[in-house]
């Protein structure tokens, strides 16, 4: 089953300090030790970060004709900064994951599972997935 | 590290103990700690150029507890010029009163550092920045070592200390005279916020394990059972940090892999700290009141006396289970203790103990040492299918890799 653990956190020159060189080159190190934990889990799936608003581009046909603009600038203090994509067998498994994940100290994580996903050319369903050899559908306690 | 030549140097090094002290007895008298730390720093600061020019004083710490009086009496000084508060003056008084500049010997101070640990873990102070304010104002530390040491951004931990400092001089705490009843009262708080500053879960996955702030809930341990040797409960903190930390170099082998309690080599555990722990026990029964923290202890030193004589006492660690059930219920605590009846009543009783849990509390099936265990007693019983199933699923709740490795042995 697929989780997006999605990250929001302040914009750069939000308000608050800005973080300083050392405070990049510490958060990029624990980020990567958690990128190397999901890859020996071997839950891995895909990890970006994203840049920040203001080198964003939308698109939309919502008018009839194709329209590319910049932005979007909401003025929400908190933004969409990045999305981890894990395979996982349910929710308790992923929200372990993100209880990990080092950039709650400064911003939240929103975990959602996937309703369908684009894998290998086609459309997967979670219930689709094969499971485990020897992965028992029922918990022993029957929950 | 290595020993500084620089006598300057070295006395400066050695007046760090006093930094807590020379902190809490300013920040006593208006429970403005950011203020009685920038004290310090001026008087640090003074103290290399003064130092280096001229030798280290007789006494370092008092020199500096007076400098960085002084550097503070300015402050009061001027915000009484421009307020004209009366109140400066008598703040003043109240800290220099029967202090005789001439010998600061800084056993001869009055020590606050209780009070300013009371005041660090004030209820109106957000739980996750009381160990963050204790390192900083009782051992002096930075917010770029705090952060180092718990893994946080600096900026977080700069943004917490600010906003808590704020807190308590907003609060009007101040903490030079307080009720000793009051001063009681609190204790819970202090000792809550020391072994949580130790047992942290380290909001990362790093690859290898961190040593964190081991050094320094370590020091707060024994600062607190220095401070406050009749509670039984203070000894018993001392008591849990130092046989935990004892055995934290046995927690992985030569090769990074995970190693259980169980499965550890004594002689790997540290000698020193695991006496220091015994000695802390000791205190606890001569105090006459087992706590938490003295039942935590406890268990844990007939854990390890089991594993070093090769016979362990389940019985006499079931009846100290229950009694920590009855003064500090949790999770962690029944799933231990339902391991601990496997061991006296045998694997059915423990895991029925375990079922009857699961039907109480809807979080057992995402906690993680509950499937361990679970794995373990299905083995013991020949269940192997199901102590397969039991397995991935505690594997599927870890993120450790140490850990996660250790799990998936034998797994397909």
């Amino acid at each position: 089953m697929r989780y997006s653990l999605i990250f929001h956190a302040p914009e750069p020159g939000a308000d608050g300090p800005a973080p300083t060189e050392e405070d990049f080159q510490e958060m990029m190190r624990l980020m990567d030790d958690f990128g190397q934990a999901l890859t020996s889990a071997g839950v891995f799936v895909a990890w970006e970060m994203l840049a920040p608003h203001s080198e964003t581009k939308t698109v939309t046909r919502r008018t009839g004709e194709v329209v590319i603009e910049d932005g979007p600038f909401a003025a929400a203090k908190e933004a969409l900064a990045g999305i981890v994509v894990i395979d996982v067998p349910d929710i308790e498994a992923a929200l372990a994951w993100a209880e990990k994940f080092p950039g709650t100290s400064y911003g939240t994580i929103e975990v959602r599972p996937a309703a369908t996903s684009f894998v290998d050319g086609t459309w997967t369903r979670p219930g689709d997935e094969p499971t485990r050899p020897g992965d028992c559908p029922s918990r022993p306690d029957g929950s | 590290m290595t020993e500084s030549a620089d006598p300057a140097e070295r006395a400066m090094i050695l007046s760090q103990d006093g930094w807590g002290r020379i902190i809490a007895l300013i920040a006593a008298a208006d429970g403005d700690i950011a203020g009685a730390e920038d004290a310090l720093s001026t008087a640090l600061e003074r103290a290399v150029t003064a130092w280096r020019a001229h030798g280290p004083p007789a006494n370092p710490e008092g020199w500096l507890y007076r400098v960085a009086l002084n550097a503070r009496r300015d402050v009061w000084r001027s915000a009484a010029a421009r307020t004209s508060t009366p109140l400066d003056e008598e703040t003043i008084d109240r800290i220099d009163g029967g202090t005789d500049p001439a010998h600061h010997d800084p056993d001869a101070l009055p020590d606050r550092r209780l009070e300013l640990l009371a005041a660090c873990a004030h209820p109106d102070i957000d739980p996750p920045a009381r160990p963050l304010l204790m390192l900083s104002a009782v051992m002096g530390m930075t917010a770029k070592q705090i952060a180092a040491a718990m893994a946080l951004p600096v900026a977080t931990v700069s943004a917490r200390l600010t906003r808590a400092k704020k807190r308590i001089a907003g609060l009007g705490v101040a903490f030079g005279s307080p009720d000793r009843l009051d001063l009681e009262s609190r204790l819970p708080d202090v000792f809550e916020t020391i072994y949580g500053a130790f047992a942290i879960e380290w909001a990362q996955a790093a690859a290898q394990p961190r040593e964190g702030m081991i050094g320094e809930a370590l020091y707060l341990s024994r600062l607190v059972a220095e401070l406050c040797p009749g509670d039984g409960e203070s000894h018993g903190l001392a008591a849990l940090i130092h046989l935990s930390a004892a055995r934290f170099p046995a927690r992985r082998s030569g090769d990074g892999r995970f190693v259980p309690l169980t499965d550890q080599y004594p002689d790997r555990w540290d000698g020193t700290l695991t006496e220091a722990g015994e000695r802390h026990l000791a205190w606890v029964h001569r105090c006459g009141h087992v706590g938490r923290f003295g039942l935590e202890a406890a268990i844990q030193l007939l854990h390890m006396a089991g594993i070093r004589t090769g016979s362990t006492d389940w019985p006499m660690l079931l009846r100290l289970h229950d009694d920590l059930a009855q003064v500090a219920p949790s999770l962690g605590g029944s799933v231990s203790r339902a391991a601990i009846l496997a061991e006296v009543e045998g694997p059915e009783t423990g895991l029925a103990a375990l079922d009857a849990l699961a039907a109480d509390s809807p979080r057992l099936s995402a906690f993680q040492p509950a499937w361990v265990l679970r794995a373990h007693l299905l083995t013991r019983l020949g269940r192997t299918d199901e102590a397969a199933t039991a397995r991935r699923r505690a594997l599927d709740l870890t993120t450790d890799p140490a850990e996660r490795e250790y799990l998936s042995v034998g797994l397909t």
